[in-house]
């Protein structure tokens, strides 16, 4: 598979999560910058996490007006596969390809940790190597992860299933002890309707390694991988 | 062609959790200000704007604060002109 990270001035895990899909999967990765607008072909597009464009005026607000973003925002619409983790996540929010929007943590401090999430499915192209209630242990590390929409959207989010993964403790009960920043529903992982867009507050790609002192997030970039190889075997 | 000044103010809305405001109030209750009964915080910007007339100038002006200055699922904004410079 070949992904596109996307590179915005102020992103930081671009890095990281190039070195996730290209040196522990062995797959490819291509950085695009964010003033262009040509994917290269990519059959992912990867939002990364950072501080793009400062978080001026909001997280996430003006990386939606770069030029890249018409073309990632036409890709997901043709049911292209977007993964935007924690500022890809608040992008995504932002330019509307998911519904809500992020507000401070509940206690006003950046949260720097590893935390857990339960799967809540196993039938996404983001989730195919998991399996429903297992536990993943993934770190976070922001300041505006509180996830908050309005009661009918929450209600609209569940009743379509799109929440993908929630806080949990450490058995998998979703608790409100075990929701660290306030997010409604402890959603921490969330789809649009169609399943292609997944927005998530832990990084994944901070957890593929056993050096990093978990591997649970390689499950999604397998999942990934697993989704496109076989979309491929049926052309 | 005119120029109006004008200013926008964003705020969260009342069914918007506001940690921000809620710390503030907290710790002016610390203070002793006690007669501080609530606190929301916001964001406030001071624009410049070319306009044939006041009402051309609200209407683009609402525009911008839908489209960038505020995000409308969590915020709400008011708009002040204050009249030809």
């Amino acid at each position: 598979m070949r992904v596109g990270v996307v590179v915005f001035p102020g992103s930081n895990c671009d890095r990281d999560s190039a070195w996730a899909v290209q040196g522990v999967l062995g797959q490819e990765a291509v950085y695009l910058w964010h003033k262009e607008t040509d994917l290269q072909g990519v059959d992912m597009i990867f939002l990364p996490g950072g501080f793009s464009y400062g978080d001026y005026l909001r997280t996430g607000a003006f990386a939606r007006l770069s030029p890249i973003m018409s073309s990632v925002i036409d890709f997901a619409e043709s049911g292209g596969l977007v993964l935007g983790v924690c500022n890809g996540f608040q992008v995504l929010l932002e330019c509307g390809l998911l519904p809500g929007a992020m507000i401070p943590n509940r206690h006003l401090r950046f949260i720097c940790r590893e935390i857990t999430v339960r799967c809540e499915r196993d039938d996404t192209p983001f989730s195919n190597s998991l399996r429903v209630g297992d536990v993943l242990r993934i770190p976070i590390a922001h300041f505006e992860g509180n996830y908050f929409a309005d009661e009918a959207t929450i209600a609209e989010i569940e009743d379509n299933n799109q929440v993908l993964f929630r806080y949990c403790d450490s058995t998998g009960d979703v608790t409100p002890e075990s929701n660290p920043n306030g997010s409604s529903n402890n959603i921490a992982g969330l789809l649009n309707c169609g399943g292609n867009v997944l927005g998530m507050m832990p990084h994944p790609e901070r957890a593929c390694e056993d050096i990093l002192g978990s591997e649970d997030g390689l499950g999604v970039f397998e999942s990934v991988l697993k989704y496109l190889e076989g979309k491929a075997a049926l052309v | 062609m005119s120029i109006y000044k004008a200013k926008v103010t964003v705020k969260k809305k009342p069914t918007v959790a506001d940690p921000e405001g809620k710390t503030i109030s907290e710790a002016l209750a610390r203070l002793g200000h006690t007669e501080i009964i609530s606190v929301r915080s916001g964001k406030v910007f001071h624009l410049e704007i070319e306009a044939d007339s006041e009402e051309t100038a609200r209407e683009k002006l609402n525009r911008v604060a839908e489209d960038i200055l505020s995000n409308p699922v969590i915020e709400n904004f008011e708009l002040e002109i204050a009249g030809d410079r």
